[in-house]
């Protein structure tokens, strides 16, 4: 059985412990898997759930999260396309304790989903096993990470949201040393998530003077910054919820504080002097922080607008460098 | 409310004929209840034009009867009663987003007032544009890619609009992404704010979520205390739900009458407004029990004489989602439409909250069948159940410009709709003042209406 995780706050380790097939849905990002989505979702939908609908294969099972609005319409769409099965993941808003509390019991739920589905139980301690291989592997990468260029980053972030541990920590081990990167401007990347469509982008505000130093979306540094740490004694599968309650979490969180002070620490940490607000067409959670953000990260912000049309367009290109200039 | 002297029968009527009417129909209303004083919010619709500057009125053909009148001058007379409720000391609340039930927590605490400041939505249609409200939210970063919502935004920053709330108190959760969004633009405001979690309800899974929410909203009801410096308890609030109730049941009778009968008794606009009452009972909740009864007693009376509004042959529709351009209501019925039934996105505010159990789950109860927090086949079987309870022959659905759910659930909705009752759907969308897509929204409910009219031939 395949498994699509539609959202990073799905614990793919539970997923991995019942055997399954299980990968991030990351979208291709290209324009013919958009345009493939919009038969299916129409016109008004974001492109991330566009592309992602466009990529819907025979067979899969999505599980999202109840994160924005679009992202689980996309799951019904999904579901309801013939292609997929899908479920949804009530992932709360609120930072409170009991919010966390109402997580763990929608990944409790998850879990009694999966043992139906496949006919057999939890096992504990292959659900530990996998906490420690991807734990390892988040730690792998976040130690990499200084040495790579944004975009070698996210092909790596790509990489390991697709392929099991075993695979992934042998690239890890494999990745030969950092072949040094040229000078640019230090630069924090947010917003939208990224797809593979777009490291072409990732390039082109390489080749225009910028260094991606710091990545706070979900196919960036956030997605590796956390940990899951089991207490003795304690159940694996509470823990592993409550992690993925308190990793550093999404913009669309209320309010978004606890998001702004990971990235300001992100990017003070890693010496940013700008920001580069990338949100995919019709994405508001993303597009609409972009004046908060210029605020609140109180660095100078290039926000784009992008469809997947757009990864290396005439347009983009034009502003990416006129911000470098700025910046200069 | 009764008439002592002879009335015309019901009809639309335009704003000139409206502004004749009100003397007559003023001391009509005047003599209601054995000469009881004259309503202080009752006002002609041209005084809502030149002091208020709801110049759409100008444009908008109205129901004839008393009641009609006392209706929209209760609703647009909002404003000036939140501004005495402050000159008064009392505390006000403003409420977002959950659409019916933190409201109640509000009126259950004495000298307490709650309203939707997203109901500023309509102030562009209701202004024409004039108060530059979409302009006001656009620079602040909110623009067309948002639903007319985007409004309060600017109502906060402008201060032209409604009093400024006490608190705010804002659900968030399974909302749509505009109204998310929105709410964190207004936390950064100097207004207090308290968060709540209304969340996502999977298909089935509503029972089991009544015990968070309740507790959810007993964070609420303690943050409302405070302000109102009295502990609201499950009496204040049991009484409370009890009126609430007796709110939602002038409701149901109304919309039985009105979507149920042939001719059609009142008009789409005007029952529109009567749903939407339910939402916070245009803060003054004994008063709008007094607006719907009279309204109630107006339908009720023109039922039993077989009088309406609307030709006979009207082609009988469910709505889906409310207009945020209001005189689009009277285009549908021009072109040869009548409401049998709908979906304003509020369904729930409308049914019985459950009064045999503790208040808080009830509300919680009230608050988990949100079709908001769904999934879109949940709304579409709202949207079925009520084609078939008033005999509807179509669907139209009504999108929202910019708004996240109206990206995909029309799509979902009409799936839905043809394969349960093989009904023909029409999407359009609505902008907040039509008037350029006012040609080709005509034409579309005509060639709708065609289709009806064809398939009935066909039956």
């Amino acid at each position: 059985m395949a498994v699509r995780a539609a959202c990073s706050h799905v614990p793919r380790e539970l997923l991995e412990a019942f055997g399954l097939d299980a990968s991030r849905l990351i979208p291709p990002g290209t324009v013919e898997s958009e345009s493939r989505g919009e038969a299916r979702s129409g016109a008004a939908a974001c492109s991330w759930c566009k592309s992602a609908l466009g990529s819907l294969e025979s067979g899969d099972i999505w599980i999202g999260g109840a994160t924005c609005d679009q992202m689980r319409r996309a799951l019904e769409l999904a579901g309801r396309a013939g292609g997929a099965e899908s479920y949804v993941v009530g992932v709360p808003k609120t930072r409170t304790p009991e919010a966390e509390e109402l997580f763990v019991r929608e990944v409790e739920a998850l879990a009694a989903e999966l043992a139906r589905r496949t006919g057999r139980g939890l096992d504990r301690d292959a659900l530990r096993r996998i906490v420690e291989a991807r734990d390892r592997l988040r730690a792998q990468m976040r130690r990499v990470r200084r040495g790579l260029s944004g975009s070698e980053f996210t092909a790596l972030v790509h990489l390991e949201e697709r392929l099991p541990a075993g695979e992934m920590e042998n690239i890890l081990d494999r990745l030969p040393p950092p072949a040094g990167r040229p000078a640019g401007i230090p630069v924090l990347v947010s917003g939208s998530p990224t797809t593979p469509g777009e490291l072409g982008w990732f390039r082109l505000l390489e080749r225009a003077g910028l260094d991606v130093v710091a990545d706070a979306t979900c196919t960036g540094d956030r997605s590796v910054d956390f940990v899951v740490e089991i207490a003795a004694g304690e159940e694996p599968l509470r823990a592993l919820a409550r992690a993925y309650f308190r990793r550093p979490p999404c913009l669309f969180s209320r309010p978004n504080d606890e998001f702004y002070a990971y990235a300001g620490r992100l990017a003070a940490g890693r010496g940013a002097r700008a920001v580069v607000w990338r949100s995919v067409r019709g994405c508001d959670i993303c597009g609409l922080e972009a004046p908060r953000a210029e605020r609140l990260l109180g660095l100078p912000l290039l926000a784009l607008d992008m469809s997947y049309a757009d990864t290396d367009s005439i347009r983009v290109r034009t502003r990416v460098e006129a911000f470098a200039e700025r910046l200069r | 409310m009764t008439a002592d002297r002879e009335r015309p029968g019901p009809a639309k009527i335009g704003y000139e004929e409206w502004n004749a009417a009100f003397r007559r129909l003023r001391e009509d209303i005047g003599r209601g209840g054995g000469g009881a004083p004259l309503l202080d919010y009752l006002d002609t619709p041209r005084c809502f034009v030149e002091l208020e500057g709801d110049s759409r009125l100008r444009r908008l053909r109205f129901d004839n009867s008393p009641a009609a009148l006392r209706l929209w001058s209760f609703l647009l007379s909002e404003n000036d009663r939140l501004a005495a409720a402050r000159r008064e000391g009392k505390k006000i609340v403003g409420v977002l987003k959950d659409l019916g039930t933190a409201p109640l927590l509000a009126y259950a605490a004495p000298d307490v007032v709650a309203f939707y400041p997203d109901g500023a939505w309509w102030i562009p249609c209701l202004m024409e544009m004039s108060e530059g409200l979409l302009r006001i939210a656009d620079a602040a970063g909110l623009g067309d890619e948002v639903c007319p919502v985007r409004a309060t935004l600017a109502a906060f920053l402008n201060r032209a609009h409604f009093p400024i709330p006490d608190l705010l108190v804002a659900a968030v959760g399974a909302c749509c992404d505009d109204m998310s969004c929105l709410m964190q633009r207004l936390a950064d405001l100097d207004v207090p704010l308290i968060w709540w979690e209304l969340p996502y309800r999977r298909d089935g899974a509503g029972p089991a979520l009544v015990p968070f929410v309740a507790a959810e909203l007993d964070r609420v009801r303690r943050a409302v205390g405070d302000l109102a410096g009295r502990r609201i308890t499950d009496d204040m609030l049991a009484a409370t739900i009890r009126k609430a109730n007796a709110v939602r049941a002038l409701l149901a009778r109304i919309r039985d009458l009105s979507y149920g009968a042939t001719p059609v008794p009142f008009p789409a606009l005007e029952t529109q407004i009567c749903e939407m009452l339910a939402l916070h009972f245009c803060s003054d909740l004994d008063e709008c029990l007094r607006v719907l009864e009279d309204v109630g007693d107006e339908v009720e009376a023109r039922v039993a004489a077989r009088a309406g509004v609307l030709p006979a042959g009207a082609c009988r529709v469910v709505w889906v989602n409310p207009v945020a351009d209001l005189r689009v209501m009277n285009l549908f019925e021009d072109a040869g439409g009548a409401l049998a039934g709908t979906e304003y996105l509020f369904r729930h505010a409308l049914d019985p909250i459950r009064e045999d159990i503790a208040p808080l789950e009830a509300l919680a109860e009230a608050a988990l069948r949100d079709p908001m927090i769904g999934t879109a086949a949940y709304r579409a079987r709202l949207v079925i159940d009520e084609a078939r309870r008033y005999g509807a022959e179509g669907v139209v659905v009504s999108g929202i410009p910019g708004a996240s759910h109206s990206a995909t659930e029309g799509l979902v909705i009409r799936q839905e709709v043809e394969r349960a009752l093989g009904l023909p759907v029409l999407e359009i969308v609505v902008p907040p003042v039509a008037d350029a897509a006012g040609g080709q929204l005509a034409a579309r409910f005509e060639a709708f209406f065609e289709i009806i009219r064809s398939r009935r031939g066909h039956a």
